[in-house]
């Protein structure tokens, strides 16, 4: 319940805005916010066809997800392939082709098209067809509908229309959103399984409408009819506004009436229900959105180097047309063996000028080959082979949850191995979302002998033994121990706890005082009783018996809630049943004994994240009305009556204990209610119930305020929110990897700064720089209420806050102790405006780490943004919830958690994985190769069609530009496609500069992403010399031995047929020798790529050779009767690629040999299996490949051990360890620390017992 | 067993408490290495907590599990087959290959310094002697060139020359002298050689018809522009400019015994100089010039094509023009030799020969030179010194580069796998940005 996790959805209801970019999700929300749906949608129960008429029209139940149908696919499908502008400067130029302008025939230049977009378009379309076999399979499930007297006939989905009536069976979807009429259960209510919809694997309960309730046989509804009026089709999820016309009566109708498409009915035999949206306007399918289209930095570079080589190319073309131009002009006249006296427009020599335009055309058709068509392609392959490798790598796979990794979008893949700031959600992203009830405090005195996971971890890394901490637990208690189970298995306790009991899930309760009923003997037992009724009562939890065991399980809209129950029932207080209006609960009696006691619910007062409690009232059996409160500790205190403060103070020392163990904590309160108190109370609760429209919210609130007063302070709960399985190693290797974290979540400071150190994103020693607004002069402000006045002074304090943080980490330089920036929601809503945000940036990329707390799902997508753009460094938002859909969208790449909570992040994001841990692998491993592979394989494309490109430029020069081409027309066209293609992919799938264990062991090789080393300019520029230097070589030495002499030794001459084959031969091998020397990592399918491409080029060459020369026109024969006998062209083809790639070599060597980077020295000394004979010297460095970093554990050890040092500097040896109490302490110094800091004074720094800086002034 | 488990479980522990925070996790290792490493000691399995431990945790979290773990961790053989079984069965969605989990056998080459060298070595010991020997090649080729266009016209502005080379009433004749440098090996050779005459224009490259020259199609002459047709119905065969500019010098040769004495002829061998596939497939043996305009023009005097080059016998189908064939394989570049026969004897050092040429093909408008060549040739053609040179240089330099990364080696040795060049282990002012 204590989860504020706001359902927020981001949808598409919006228009496209901006031409280029889609809108982001934020645009998106505050769009939103302008103006409500309407409430126009009328729908006549059991009429269905009258709404087919005007002016419903509503649509039908058949719903289609794919893009394209069997007409629009061709004409969709190919504008969609021709909005890439690379795409469409190739269909010019084939188009082109058709013309005499063209330097190739136009079947080379067409076919290479139609073979890529071909593909593209086989892949849309395969795409699509499995979204139709999807949609199809959904829309033909069948259901039964009212069919007219009573009788139901089963129906296809598709044909089910607004107004039917459906029945719908036992774990059956339900076809549409329906008002929920009536179900088997007498009581109307219904059991709701919303995985679909939000993930969420517990059941909700359903209810109808008492007067509906009676509708539960098929003949009632022969005469069945009504009307409902309710809000236009809409995307939230949670939210309904309607009302039900039904004998002469208007009923109100809310969410607990509507059951949504896609989810399921559970435990429940049958249910009656009137659709109310159907197909695209049920709020699922409103729902439904594609992930905004990201494209990686790499890409977006690549586009820069494009344009370059655009500009290239049209120099080029450019110069070639003039020289044309001129030559034709002043030249050709005298070439007579051209009969320019006989012209055409290509070649007129009288009108020069025109023919230099058709030149030009005919040149960026020529040297298109500096811009290759199968890039596009390629990397697109490359890609979705890499995705392919991600979602099959069996470390990231999940077996419990039987899930593995997901590639969810395949052109981010290089992107995992840039990122530089990794922004978390906390509650299932790096804790399990499992609660576990550990400890409570009741009246006023501490129960639970609990050791929780922090504890355990602190106590761990500061070398204390962890079972130590259970006696102490209770010794702090001033207590005696009770039966010391402490002596058990002393080898590792902390492994392998022997609970005498099968463990409890979500319980994890241990004290004797008041386990077994011994809770009677406790000074306190009134206190106790109730606070345990509390537990049992208030909540919303329905039990669920196992039928094969009989076992009670509890399903709960939280996890919190769930484990409030068990404990209730572990304690004694068994929650037995629920039915529509009351609780039955099993409770020990005045003698012991356990007696049944069925508790009228009167009212739910429903929890949500602005209220941040929930109530209940009932009337026990005695007619005593209660109101039973549970809620955050803040707004309970705020609302204790005069005489409920009893406990406070000692629950309020209980509560900072709790939190600074990293516990989850709600207080419980309650109040007794006078009838005519409740009645009057009660009419006006019904009256804001029963109202349509979009105040209802304010009023059931204000009705709530109105009773939850006076309440009298019961105790606290402590639930465990347990940390996910390696989350504190996985964050400590990333954090190695120079990664940084920051955390973003909806709980409160004082939770999500335990978490914070649960996981060692903050520890002892760091200076906490906590920005809020919960100051005495600020509460003071805002009691006074002027909301201007408010923001205003807010602004200014956070101003003042930002600017003293940013003073005291001035101050801090000269110490190692780094710095944490914790801020709540309520402070980013100013520190985010756009005159703040700046420094807030400044501020925050100087600490090392950052907690952002009680944010908003819009704020989480915010400080995404403002990470991103602010300091362009590639960001990750991962989570698992609907409310982190705004920063998964926003991130640069946004990871979804498919664990247990939601399918919304997952649908949302750019890769999902089951578990925060393998965001480890996927990063480091995944992440480092892909951004290896990708960039390598975009500056060798270019180098290689550079290298072929310029060829074929200088070969124009010889032919006065003319537009004639050394080559064969499909030599050409088949360069990309066919002879270096295959090697190219290799290398972007299958390269690995080290492998997957050791990027893991040497996390610090991560940073060559980010940095960005492997797609500099300089590289690109270099990668791109070398292609020029590669041209000049092939081009220029070929020319040289087959010109002017005569090649063999039977005195033949080498005509255009030998030298373009020698030439293109010679291409050929440079650039697949030249892929080979980039790699480091040869497998079988490496070789057979590389090796096969050249053979391939022989083989064509040989049957291009023997086609028909109609057809291989100056192929024809060439290698088997001009070349192949020609020692000459054997010698060249061996020269040329040494020759080419001996800068290559040198500078590699020279590199590996001055300035060897860190894979290079890697390599070499697996090469000479040092980590296998100097295993030490391995461990050392590998131990040493760390980022400087002050998160993750292993820098908290080492501070710690460094502070254990300094310590010993000043007091001598002494074994005094650190104290964990100086935690709470250090945080309270911490946060007080920014207003006294606004005064600008030196403040002196007194090295206290504990280490750390406390500053006075 | 279990005392066996409790022993390697004291020992891991040991291990743990040995290696400090950097390895916190559990050192076990399931999957087999992909280096080889497997065979190596216990303590190279315990050295590999960089894998992400947890994943194997998670699937082995029963006693069972991590019981096969350490197992594996003792080297026991039991414990690989257990791997196995593992491995069928606790992926039920993934399978685990080699090839899906990237862990492929893969040759993964690490420049060493001594290979580097022992690289550039063999490259430059093998490069260097082809370079001797195609230089020694080259260079026992005996060629004479002479170029003949300038003395062999008389006039000296351009505009006589064009006119007189077009003038067909005048004589041509023009006698020339070579004299024999070196002994030259039957066969020689003869070429002649154009400059700044662009076969390889676009324009002139088209203007051809293989359909028609192949005798499929003799009215295929499209491409042919703007030698295609003298009439709607008559093709001209063979088409296009290549054919129409077909060079028409020719060549008698002479040996001169004594300076005024007559000349011995020497025959030249015209055939057997086109392409074995042009005189089969390319030029049909059933197709015979028609409407040539060089023939029409020589009988008539009236077309309304110029003239162009040589003529073409009627009677004699275009497999039997060599000489036409050896045109038609355009050159790629504006400066170009062609075979013109060969000279079936051998030449003599110091002798003297006289050469007669019709010198009628227009070079004189465009500016171009028209050269006589008699050449020999080696394994390796004509006389060619490059592919020598290259060879030579890239030996030489390969050798070089041999000897600086031995000298490299020597002055700044660098120690291979040197760990203290690792980025961490520099200091930050060092560091080399790439």
């Amino acid at each position: 319940m204590a989860r504020g996790k706001n359902r927020v959805r981001f949808s598409k209801l919006y228009t496209w805005a901006g031409c280029f970019r889609p809108p982001s999700p934020l645009e998106r929300q505050q769009s939103m916010s302008v103006g409500g749906p309407g409430f126009s949608r009328v729908v006549f129960c059991n009429k269905s066809e009258l709404h087919l008429q005007k002016p419903y029209r509503y649509k039908g139940n058949y719903v289609s997800t794919t893009k394209y149908n069997a007409l629009t696919f061709f004409p969709k499908a190919l504008f969609e392939q021709f909005r890439r502008v690379a795409n469409l400067y190739f269909l010019l130029a084939a188009t082109l082709a058709l013309t005499p302008v063209s330097p190739y025939s136009a079947a080379s230049l067409i076919a290479p098209l139609v073979f890529v977009v071909g593909v593209s378009m086989c892949k849309e379309a395969l795409e699509d067809w499995r979204r139709f076999r999807q949609d199809n399979e959904i829309n033909n499930r069948s259901v039964n509908v009212h069919v007219g007297g009573g009788k139901f006939e089963g129906r296809e989905w598709k044909k089910v229309k607004v107004g039917d009536v459906v029945k719908v069976e036992k774990d059956n979807f339900f076809p549409a959103d329906l008002l929920m009429l009536s179900s088997s259960f007498p009581d109307g209510v219904c059991y709701v399984e919303t995985m679909n919809l939000d993930g969420e694997t517990n059941l909700k309960l359903k209810k109808s409408l008492e007067r509906t309730v009676e509708l539960d046989e098929d003949e009632e509804f022969s005469n069945f009819h009504g009307k409902i009026r309710c809000e236009d089709p809409n995307t939230s999820l949670y939210t309904f506004v309607g009302n039900l016309e039904y004998n002469e009566e208007t009923l109100p109708l809310g969410p607990q009436q509507i059951l949504l498409r896609d989810s399921k009915l559970r435990n429940t035999p049958f249910i009656y229900g009137v659709v109310i949206f159907a197909g695209h306007e049920t709020k699922v399918m409103q729902n439904a959105t594609d992930p905004p289209s990201k494209r990686s930095r790499i890409e977006r570079k690549m586009d820069k180097i494009i344009y370059f080589l655009f500009a290239v190319l049209l120099l080029i073309s450019v110069v070639g047309s003039v020289v044309f131009a001129v030559r034709t002009k002043f030249e050709m006249p005298n070439w007579w063996y051209l009969r320019p006296d006989d012209p055409t427009m290509y070649y007129d020599p009288k009108n020069a000028v025109a023919a230099g335009l058709l030149h030009l055309i005919t040149a960026l058709i020529l040297y298109g080959y500096l811009i290759p068509i199968s890039l596009y392609v390629s990397i697109e392959l490359v890609k979705v082979l890499q995705a392919r490798f991600i979602n099959n790598d069996i470390k990231m796979y999940h077996p419990e949850t039987d899930k593995p990794a997901r590639a969810r979008t395949s052109n981010l893949n290089e992107e995992l191995g840039q990122i530089d700031t990794i922004l978390s959600d906390k509650t299932g992203t790096l804790t399990c979302n499992q609660m576990e009830f550990i400890k409570c405090s009741i009246a006023g005195t501490a129960y639970g002998r609990g050791v929780t996971e922090v504890e355990k971890a602190t106590a761990r890394r500061l070398g204390k033994d962890p079972r130590m901490l259970e006696d102490a637990s209770i010794a702090e208690e001033g207590e005696s121990v009770v039966n010391g189970s402490v002596n058990g298995s002393v080898t590792d306790i902390e492994m392998r706890p022997m609970p005498e009991k099968p463990h409890v899930k979500g319980f994890n309760f241990k004290d004797e005082r008041i386990q077994n009923g011994r809770w009677v003997d406790q000074p306190n037992p009134e206190e106790i009783r109730m606070f345990l009724r509390i537990l049992a009562v208030c909540h919303t939890a329905i039990p669920e018996v196992d039928e094969e065991t009989g076992t009670m399980t509890y399903e709960a809209e939280s996890p919190d809630e769930a484990s409030f129950v068990v404990a209730a029932r572990e304690l004694g207080f068994e929650f037995l049943k629920r039915t529509q209006s009351s609780v039955i609960v099993q409770e020990p009696g005045p003698n012991g004994a356990p007696v049944q006691r069925e508790y009228k619910i009167l009212n739910l007062l429903e929890f949500n994240s602005t209220r941040k409690r929930m109530s209940v009232v009932v009337r026990d059996e005695s007619g005593q009305i209660l109101l039973m409160c549970k809620g955050a500790d803040s707004i309970i205190y705020d609302r204790l009556g005069r005489n409920g403060k009893g406990f406070w103070n000692a629950t309020k020392g209980h509560l900072a204990k709790y939190g600074d163990a990293g516990l989850r904590t709600l207080a419980l309160s309650y109040r007794r209610l006078e009838n005519a108190e409740y009645e009057q109370w009660n009419q006006t609760f019904t009256k804001a119930k029963t109202t349509i429209g979009p105040d209802r919210d304010e009023l059931l609130d204000q009705a709530s305020e109105l009773i939850e007063r006076d309440l009298i302070l019961v105790g606290a709960t402590a639930v465990e929110d347990k940390l996910q399985q390696g989350v504190p190693e996985c964050i400590d290797r990333l954090a190695q990897a120079g990664l940084k974290i920051w955390v973003l979540t909806g709980d409160k400071q004082e939770t999500a700064i335990n978490i914070g150190f649960a996981c060692s994103l903050l520890r002892q020693g760091m200076h906490q720089i906590v920005i809020g607004l919960e100051t005495p002069e600020m509460r003071a402000i805002e009691e006074n209420g002027d909301k201007s006045q408010i923001a205003k002074a807010a602004r200014e304090s956070i101003t003042q806050q930002l600017a003293s943080g940013h003073h005291q980490i001035n101050l801090d330089t000269e110490d190692d102790n780094p710095h944490a920036l914790i801020i709540d929601g309520k402070s980013l809503m100013y520190a985010l405006e756009d005159d703040l945000k700046q420094d807030l940036l400044k501020l925050a990329t100087q600490c090392a780490s950052v907690i952002c707390c009680r944010v908003s799902p819009k704020q989480k997508a915010l400080i995404t943004r403002l990470v991103k753009e602010g300091t362009g460094k590639a960001t990750l938002g991962i989570g698992d919830g609907a409310n982190d859909v705004g920063m998964i969208q926003e991130a640069d790449i946004g990871v979804g958690i498919s664990g247990v909570e939601g399918m919304q992040a997952v649908m949302a994001s750019d890769f999902s994985i089951a578990q925060f841990r393998f965001l480890e692998r996927l990063l480091i491993v995944h992440g480092h190769w892909c951004y290896k592979r990708i960039a390598l394989m975009i500056v060798y494309f270019f180098y290689k069609n550079i290298t072929f490109g310029l060829t074929l430029f200088y070969y124009e020069a010889f032919t006065t530009f003319s537009g004639q081409t050394a080559y064969n027309d499909w030599y050409t066209s088949l360069f990309n496609v066919f002879f270096t293609s295959l090697p190219v992919i290799a290398l972007g799938v299958f390269e690995q500069d080290v492998s997957s264990r050791v990027c893991l062991q040497f996390p610090a090789l991560y940073q060559q992403g980010p940095k960005n080393m492997f797609f500099t300019w300089t590289r690109i520029l270099g990668w791109m010399a070398n292609g020029v230097y590669s041209s000049v070589v092939a081009f220029f030495f070929t020319l040289a031995a087959f010109e002017i002499e005569a090649y063999r030794k039977d005195g033949q001459l080498a005509g255009i047929e030998e030298l373009g084959a020698a030439m293109y031969t010679c291409v050929v091998w440079v650039v697949n020798v030249q892929v080979a020397l980039a790699l480091s990592y040869f497998t079988w399918i490496q070789h057979v790529f590389i090796w096969g491409s050249v053979a391939l080029w022989y083989l064509f060459l040989v049957v291009y050779g023997a086609i028909n020369p109609t057809l291989s026109t100056t192929a024809y024969k060439v290698f088997v009767e001009t070349l192949v006998d020609s020692p000459m062209y054997w010698f060249i083809t061996i020269l040329v690629p040494i020759a080419c790639v001996l800068p290559y070599c040198v500078y590699q060597g020279y590199q590996r040999m001055f300035h060897p980077m860190d894979h290079h020295l890697i390599q070499e000394i697996h090469y000479l299996q040092k980590h296998i004979t100097e295993p030490e010297m391995y461990k050392q460095e590998r131990k040493k490949a760390v980022q400087k970093t002050h998160q993750g554990f292993s820098s908290r050890v080492q501070a710690s051990m460094s502070l254990e040092k300094t310590k010993q500097r000043f007091y001598g040896d002494s074994n005094q360890v650190p104290e964990q109490n100086s935690m709470p302490s250090m945080e309270r110094e911490g946060r007080n620390l920014p207003r006294q800091e606004a005064e600008v004074q030196r403040p002196h720094r007194i090295q206290s017992s504990a280490g750390k800086k406390v500053y006075r002034i | 067993m279990t005392g066996i488990l409790q022993a390697a479980e004291a020992e891991m522990e040991e291990e743990i408490a040995l290696d400090d925070v950097g390895d916190l996790s559990t050192p076990n290792q399931i999957f087999m290495d992909d280096e080889g490493e497997t065979s190596s000691t216990n303590q190279s399995f315990l050295d590999d907590g960089g894998e992400t431990s947890t994943t194997n945790q998670s699937f082995l979290d029963d006693d069972g599990g991590s019981s096969v773990v350490k197992l594996l961790l003792l080297g026991n053989a039991r414990g690989a087959s257990l791997l196995t079984q593992l491995k069928q069965t606790i992926f039920h969605q993934l399978k685990y290959t080699k090839f899906t989990q990237q862990e492929l056998p893969a040759w993964k080459p690490v420049i060493t310094p001594k290979w580097a060298m022992i690289i550039f070595m063999v490259v430059g010991i093998f490069s260097i002697p082809i370079g001797i020997v195609t230089l020694a090649a080259s260079h026992n080729v005996v060629q004479i060139v002479h170029r003949y266009d300038r003395e062999c016209m008389r006039s000296k502005t351009l505009e006589d020359s064009v006119s007189y080379i077009q003038n067909p009433s005048v004589d041509h004749r023009c006698n020339v002298t070579l004299v024999v440098p070196k002994m030259m090996k039957n066969p020689v050779f003869v070429f002649y050689e154009l400059d700044k005459f662009h076969q390889n224009h676009r324009r002139y490259m088209k203007s051809r018809s293989t359909k028609q020259h192949q005798g499929e199609d003799r009215r295929s002459v499209d491409s042919c522009h703007p030698i295609a047709r003298v009439s709607k119905r008559d093709p001209i065969i063979p088409c296009g400019l290549i054919a129409w500019t077909l060079f028409n010098d020719t060549y008698e040769f002479g040996f001169v015994n004594s300076p005024n004495g007559p000349a011995l002829h020497i025959p030249v061998v015209q055939t057997g100089i086109a392409w074995k596939s042009d005189v089969k497939v390319k030029f049909s043996n059933k197709v015979y010039p028609e409407n040539f305009p060089n023939n029409i023009n020589n009988s008539t005097g009236r077309s309304r094509f110029p003239v162009g080059g040589a003529s073409l016998d009627p009677a004699l189908p275009l497999s039997k023009h060599e000489n036409l064939m050896v045109w038609m394989r355009t050159a790629p570049m504006p400066r170009f030799r062609k075979l013109y026969g060969r000279i079936e004897h051998n030449l003599h050092a110091g002798q003297v020969i006289n050469v007669s040429i019709a010198n009628v093909y227009n070079t004189y408008s465009y500016k171009g030179s028209k050269r006589l060549v008699l050449s020999t040739t080696s394994f390796l053609g004509g006389k060619n010194p490059f592919l020598g040179r290259a060879y030579l240089t890239m030996g030489v330099l390969c050798m070089l580069m041999a000897l600086v990364s031995i000298f490299v080696q020597f002055r700044h040795p660098r120690e291979f796998g040197d760990k203290t060049r690792l980025t961490w282990n520099r200091e930050p002012s060092e560091l080399y940005s790439c």
